[in-house]
């Protein structure tokens, strides 16, 4: 087989050497191919809600067949100065702020002095809550101190809000407690 | 400086019946390496790299490469195609079309490659596989993406492992060229610059009703490339093969590499191109 320097050094994909460019046999990992199932998923940007340090994230999304861009996963961006790929143990889980298959998607109720948890309507939940409010307000509710002066507050009632509060959640719930007189407000929104 | 390469090479092989073919012929690669070991002169590296280790390269090719290209490599030297007495000077074009390795006569290649003249598969593997034991001296680049000690282009990017679980370790890239390795933001392409639309593309679970897990962590459990991935970019459809220490810290990222031609091949399929074929030409 006669063949110049140019020729052979120009086999190639299409050439004699077949499938793979130095003529590797490519069957069996045609076959390995073929049996698995490669999912694609996007990174995109995005920042730890729950604390003041501000943890950079990288999430993992894709496109699920119904066209809904699904979340698989969240870990540290080990680019961001601020971190450098680390996360807390709360921040690592925060996937499951997005996603959880143990969330309970309904409202739990137990009675007081009951043993179990019995599942309720919103309209049951939300009007217990109202109820215990008002008679907590009412019952602790103070219009003047020691000393007489006029103070109209609720000294029986504290609220506590989430870090993944957004600030329009937090200025919403800040009005609507300071509105029913509520002094012990705690807020741990970061974002 | 290669046992490492060699004991990893020998048990992929084994794990990965597909890439037996590949890791025989890495193997006998190694064995060349090796017997140069540490006479490469500080001076005239490449000169001398061209008589005394294309040879071996040569031969280690045609007594343990696949068929084709071991017959393709045996005609070439009965012919004098590759005489290893050929001089290694820098190209100069005078016998075959300007821009390529044949454009310098015999003695070329080497050069050829170091200057990213577009090669042929062929010359590309042998210039590579010669080049391996060759401390290369060119001058650093500052093009972002491209290696900063040589200006050669990305082979691979793999993930350092890290003692905790909750840390993610930092994107590494490693030089096709020299073998040199730096760090790179793990969102930007570093083909095209693009920092938007990277997509991993990486093992889904297949049984169990487990969820893709296609970020760090734990890896699918019926996963066959647990620590392989490929990331590609959206923009210019590059890709390079990803190798995560932290889900496997035995792994050797330029050996494992060359494992995953079926993630190729997929990768192929759907339209990417790999910014840089490895060694093997995958
Ligand atoms: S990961 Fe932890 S430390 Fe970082 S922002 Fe989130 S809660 Fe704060």
């Amino acid at each position: 087989m006669e063949v110049s320097r140019r020729q052979f050094l120009s086999i190639g994909p299409a050439g004699v050497l077949g499938g793979s460019a130095l003529g590797f046999d490519l069957t069996e990992s045609i076959r390995v191919k073929q049996r698995l199932r490669i999912e694609g998923a996007t990174l995109s940007h995005s920042l730890c809600p729950y604390c003041a340090v501000g943890c950079s994230l990288i999430a993992h999304t894709k496109k699920a067949a119904n066209g809904k861009t699904e979340l698989l996963q969240i870990e540290g961006d080990p680019d961001s100065p601020v971190n450098e790929g680390t996360l807390c143990p709360k921040g690592a889980t925060s996937l499951q702020l997005a996603i959880s298959r143990r969330r309970v998607p309904h409202p739990l109720y137990r009675a007081p002095g009951a043993a179990e948890w019995k599942q309720v309507s919103w309209e049951f939940a939300l009007d217990r809550l109202a109820r215990n409010i008002k008679a907590s307000r009412d019952a602790t509710f103070v219009t003047q101190d020691a000393d007489g002066n006029v103070v109209n507050r609720c000294e029986g009632v504290a609220f506590a809000g989430g870090a993944a509060f957004s600030s329009e959640e937090g200025y919403l719930a800040t009005k609507l407690m300071r509105g029913l007189g509520l002094v012990h407000l705690e807020q741990q929104a970061r974002v | 400086m290669f046992a490492r390469d060699r004991a990893r090479a020998g048990e992929l092989r084994e794990r990965y019946p597909h890439a037996a073919e590949v890791f025989g012929l890495y193997l006998a690669l190694v064995e060349t390496w090796e017997s140069v070991g540490d006479r490469v002169p500080s001076d005239g590296a490449v000169e001398w790299a061209h008589v005394h280790v294309l040879p071996r390269v040569i031969e280690a090719t045609a007594a343990h490469g696949p068929p084709l290209l071991a017959a393709a490599v045996r005609i070439a030297v009965g012919n004098g195609l590759l005489a290893p007495a050929s001089r290694a000077g820098p190209p100069t074009a005078p016998n075959g079309p300007p821009g390529t390795a044949t454009g310098s006569g015999g003695g070329g290649l080497l050069h050829a490659w170091l200057a990213g003249e577009e090669l042929t598969p062929i010359e590309r593997y042998l210039a590579r596989a010669t080049l391996r034991v060759v401390p290369l001296a060119t001058p650093p680049a500052h093009e972002a993406g491209r290696c900063p000690a040589c200006g050669g282009a990305p082979q691979l990017s793999y993930r350092t492992a890290g003692d905790d679980p909750l840390v993610s370790g930092r994107r590494m890239l490693q030089c096709a060229r020299c073998a040199h390795e730096w760090s790179f933001s793990a969102t930007t392409c570093p083909q095209c610059g693009e920092t938007g639309k990277r997509t991993v593309h990486a093992e889904a679970a297949t049984s169990g009703g487990e969820e893709p897990r296609v970020g760090r962590g734990i890896a699918a459990g019926d996963a066959l490339f647990p620590h392989l991935s490929a990331e590609s970019c959206e923009t210019c459809r590059g890709y390079l093969i990803d190798v995560d220490l932290g889900r496997d810290p035995h792994a050797v990222p330029h050996v494992d590499e060359l494992a995953a031609v079926p993630i190729d091949l997929h990768m192929a399929d759907h339209g990417y191109t790999k910014i840089t074929p490895n060694l093997m030409g995958f």
